[in-house]
């Protein structure tokens, strides 16, 4: 093998080694918006999964939830009193009583408010 | 790290408090925590969504879903939720405590320093502190 040719070799090994470690180490935030849907219920199957212990269904996947809203934050809608959406933008553009489909992550129970949490949320209608 | 992570857990709240039935409450309060060390990647994460319950005799709780907190580099997320708080073994982290000589009457728009007492509960372990709240 000629020199120049090992010189080649090495070259792109390190290059493509640096860029495949760069990758890992700065790879993208989930984008729950673009993610397909794990799960699709109404609020209060939703709750009814931690009730019945099986929250490790739900957690960290990608949900979507439909009811009622009943209270309106700026940065976040409460689903029929059950479950409360956090969104990164803010949302003003409803009402109450509107019923909305609405996909996030689900991050938990909240034992003192009594509601599931859902992050990175986004609305589908 | 784990214990690096306790301890520079360094909480903020900045909550919006709502006035119902003799109890201030929010469902949208923040914490920050850093714990970054000079030239590395910055360590650091916030929570956007925190329960927290203020009732006027100074009873104060407070709960974060550990999974909310939202850090810069998506792998150190997936590091700290996976090999160091263990999200899906310990999903909540809790404070529950009393503010003391609180007396919600004397609430006025002048911020002023009190005395919280409590026990900060997370990854299974609980700490007592004491620590100053400005309100």
């Amino acid at each position: 093998m000629s020199k120049k040719l090992k010189f080649v070799v090495l070259f792109f090994f390190l290059f493509s080694g640096t860029y495949f470690l760069y990758n890992y180490l700065y790879q993208n935030h989930r984008n729950i918006q673009k993610e397909p849907v794990e799960v699709s219920v109404s609020s209060s199957d939703l709750v009814g999964f931690f009730n019945k212990n099986e929250s490790e269904k739900i957690l960290n996947k990608t949900v979507e939830i439909f009811g009622k809203i009943t209270e309106i934050n700026s940065k976040s809608l409460t689903i029929d009193n059950k479950v409360q959406c956090s969104f990164e933008i803010e949302v003003n553009a409803f009402k109450l009583n509107q019923i909305v489909t609405i996909k996030g992550r689900c991050i938990g129970f909240d034992e003192l408010f009594g509601l599931v949490k859902i992050d990175q949320s986004s609305i589908i209608k | 790290m784990k214990k690096n992570i306790l301890f520079l857990l360094f909480l903020i709240f900045t909550i919006s408090f709502n006035y119902a039935q003799e109890r201030f409450a929010t469902k949208s309060g923040m914490i920050n925590f850093e714990a970054s060390v000079p030239s590395f990647e910055e360590v650091k994460a916030t929570h956007n969504s925190v329960s927290a319950i203020l009732k006027s005799n100074g009873d104060f709780a407070s709960l974060a879903l550990v999974r909310g907190f939202r850090f810069k580099v998506a792998l150190m997320e997936e590091h700290f939720n996976e090999s160091y708080i263990e999200s899906s073994k310990y999903p909540k982290a809790t404070f529950s405590g009393k503010i003391k000589d609180f007396n919600s009457s004397e609430l006025s728009g002048v911020q002023k320093d009190y005395v919280l007492l409590g026990t900060v509960s997370m990854h299974g372990k609980e700490k007592k502190i004491e620590t100053t709240a400005l309100i």
